[in-house]
């Protein structure tokens, strides 16, 4: 039964919890049988991928995507999409290299996580308040944030990123690197927020039905806009990872981000309708995207047939995934 | 100073042409022979006070931000010769620049520059401004086909050659190569990349065992490279589309504590001079600088006053194409003075107080 609803963070039973929330290894189960298998097929088809080398490659690209992949979990997760993370990110790189010149690396991180939060909070008013569908509102932001970020530059970036930032996106401890670690640290985080506490039962409850959290007292206009802060935010967070590892200013770093970020999430079993997904099913989602794009340049395939198989093999994904979610839906109701 | 078109008088326009398109219709009916009142591309009705129409790239990179910056410069140094500069961002865009070629031709410009943001994409657009009487000078990238006035920039085909037989024979013609091209479907790095390409297949020695897209982001392209180095084969040689491409690849290198091999494809813009010099690498690059947008305007200046002019402006001026740019020229194209996103040449045109606006000067 519902009982306070004021407190985002509070912890809250989990027979509560069972209201909306699947059990976690519902959502998670296929992508994680799907890795399985893959990893099979790869140990014998190229067994170039399990050097050392390419594993910490591929553990700190699947870091990044997966910190701005946990931020548009939130924003999935009650029925939205934000397709402004990679306006975000590249942004973020502009600011943290141009504060840094005349101030601490501490500030610059700072104004870039303060300009996410403002973006997001943007993005949240115009999804909620203005009733703004989410595709429109987050593509009209995405395209004033690069505006903005082009009208500050005036086209050229300048700046350099700061050393001692460097670390976070190239070093790491007994092969693994510290973003994997953050990124993990960061999706234990989450899922403890979505599970455990009463705030991702509110979210849950959100995107299963607004009209029916609602009734049940949930204020789903706070819920909806925390989470497109949150999405902006972690956004924020991995373009800070990724301008930590590219060490150079790069005012298209965050290209593509927006739309691997959401293929990731749906692979991984969140669903686009919102209300199910699990962060289990999401990391292994990112791990599912990254080591195709691993794979797809270790095969040595002519660039152009490189894009042509990632697509395929995305959509096949995809596919998969909806076809599974519309056989259990069919279950359930012919149950 | 630039402007943008005037959209009332483009409805105006529109009007009127809707009203006499059925006149038009049934009078090229009558006479499939009747000629076209101005001849394709032709300019010279006047000999100053032009308008020209320049649809560029749009600010959508430091080297696009330095060739408007020029543009703009020498507009405002000429004003005699031109009165109006109707400009458009095509915000590296092929579709939005295919509608703003249209809007522009309303416009009845003396003369359009053009920086095509899509080969096949903007061929009709040109074509179509040419059979109203607009003489087009297309600025360093072409479109299919020979209907333009004058193509002005290098000879892409023609560096990446040269810079591939460099690393062919800095690796004593044979090993392994990565080729790291620029964006998919762009011309320059389809041209460039196919131009390497063929050099490479003339050696036996050499074999490509990695290649793809960077989209001339060095941080994408420093992903990539670490993809091939971890995958266990021997890197001698790289070749990367732009200056981009090269500081991503001896960023993976470096950062890895690994000696960086011969790499090739690149243009000595600040950044990457500076990457290959602190770091040694011997390199081979093109001078491919925004400074050769001056060029494109005084082009169109010409064309407008009718002159005759070369179908192809090659900028051999500025470079030797036959011999590329290597580690040890280097010193003559980086400037500490400026930001890494400086293209060399810029200073020869824009003041210092531009060059500041522009956040060059460090």
């Amino acid at each position: 039964m519902l009982t306070s609803l004021s407190g985002a963070a509070d912890t809250v039973a989990g027979d509560e919890m069972a209201a909306f929330q699947k059990p976690w290894w519902r959502s998670a189960l296929g992508p994680l049988a799907t890795g399985a298998v893959l990893l099979v097929a790869i140990a014998l088809l190229w067994p170039s991928f399990f050097q050392n080398q390419n594993l910490t490659n591929v553990l700190r690209a699947a870091a990044i995507l997966g910190l701005v992949t946990l931020g548009q979990t939130f924003v999935l997760l009650v029925g939205g999409i934000d397709l402004s993370v990679g306006a975000v990110m590249s942004f973020g790189l502009v600011l943290l290299a141009d504060v840094s010149r005349n101030y601490d690396t501490a500030v610059a991180v700072i104004v870039v996580l303060t300009m996410s939060l403002l973006v997001g909070s943007i993005n949240g008013v115009l999804v909620t308040l203005r009733a703004v569908p989410p595709f429109v509102a987050t593509l009209g932001m995405s395209i004033v944030v690069a505006g903005a970020s082009l009208a500050y530059t005036k086209g050229v970036p300048a700046g350099d990123i700061p050393a001692s930032l460097r670390p976070l996106g190239t070093q790491g401890v007994a092969g693994i690197p510290y973003a994997f670690v953050l990124w993990i640290a960061v999706a234990a985080s989450v899922w403890f927020v979505l599970r455990k506490t009463r705030f991702g039962y509110h979210v849950y409850a959100t995107g299963t039905s607004v009209r029916g959290a609602r009734l049940a007292g949930i204020r789903t206009t706070k819920v909806t806009f925390l989470c497109y802060v949150l999405g902006s935010f972690l956004a924020a967070v991995g373009g800070i990872v990724l301008s930590a590892y590219a060490g150079y200013i790069d005012e298209y770093i965050g290209t593509g981000y927006d739309l691997d970020s959401i293929a990731a999430a749906i692979i991984g079993g969140v669903s686009f309708a919102g209300g199910e997904g699990s962060v289990l099913g999401v990391v292994a989602g990112v791990l599912f995207v990254t080591v195709l794009l691993n794979l797809v340049i270790l095969a040595g395939l002519d660039p152009n047939l490189q894009l042509v198989v990632r697509g395929t093999i995305l959509i096949l994904a995809v596919a998969v995934f909806v076809a599974r979610h519309r056989f259990h839906f069919s279950l359930r109701i012919g149950g | 100073m630039l402007t943008q078109g005037s959209r009332s008088k483009d409805r105006r326009r529109a009007a009127a042409g809707a009203a006499g398109l059925a006149l038009l219709v049934a009078l090229s009916a009558c006479s499939t022979t009747a000629g076209s009142k101005s001849s394709p591309g032709q300019g010279g009705k006047k000999n100053s006070g032009f308008t020209i129409a320049y649809l560029s790239q749009g600010t959508t990179n430091a080297f696009a931000a330095q060739a408007d910056a020029i543009v703009s410069h020498y507009v405002a140094a000429h004003k005699t010769d031109i009165k109006n500069l109707l400009y458009y961002d095509g915000a590296g865009d092929a579709n939005k620049q295919v509608t703003q070629m249209e809007t522009a031709v309303r416009q009845k410009p003396d003369v359009m520059v053009v920086t095509p943001l899509g080969t096949a994409a903007m061929s009709g657009p040109v074509s179509r401004a040419m059979a109203q009487g607009i003489p087009v000078v297309l600025c360093l990238s072409d479109v299919n086909g020979k209907d333009y006035t004058s193509l002005v920039d290098a000879d892409i085909y023609a560096e990446s050659v040269a810079d591939a037989e460099w690393l062919v024979k800095e690796m004593g013609g044979k090993g392994n190569v990565v080729i790291i091209d620029g964006i998919a479907g762009v011309g320059t790095s389809e041209l460039e990349g196919k131009a390497a390409r063929t050099v490479f297949a003339k050696y036996p020695g050499i074999k490509i065992v990695g290649q793809g897209y960077g989209n001339w982001s060095p941080a994408k392209v420093k992903q990539l490279m670490e993809t091939f180095m971890a995958s266990g084969k021997k890197i001698d040689g790289t070749w990367g589309s732009g200056g981009q491409s090269t500081a991503g690849i001896i960023q993976a290198f470096t950062d890895a504590g690994l000696p960086v091999p011969p790499s090739a494809g690149g243009s000595p813009y600040n950044g990457a001079a500076r990457l290959a010099m602190e770091h040694k690498v011997p390199v081979a690059m093109s001078y491919f600088p925004p400074a050769m947008f001056e060029d494109c305007i005084t082009t169109a200046v010409k064309a407008a006053k009718g002159e005759k002019l070369p179908k192809f402006y090659n900028e051999t001026k500025i470079q030797n194409y036959a011999v590329p740019i290597t580690l040890k020229d280097l010193p003559k194209y980086y400037n500490p003075k400026y930001a890494d996103d400086y293209e060399p040449g810029t200073d020869k045109i824009l003041t210092e107080t531009e060059l500041r606006t522009l956040n060059l000067v460090k």
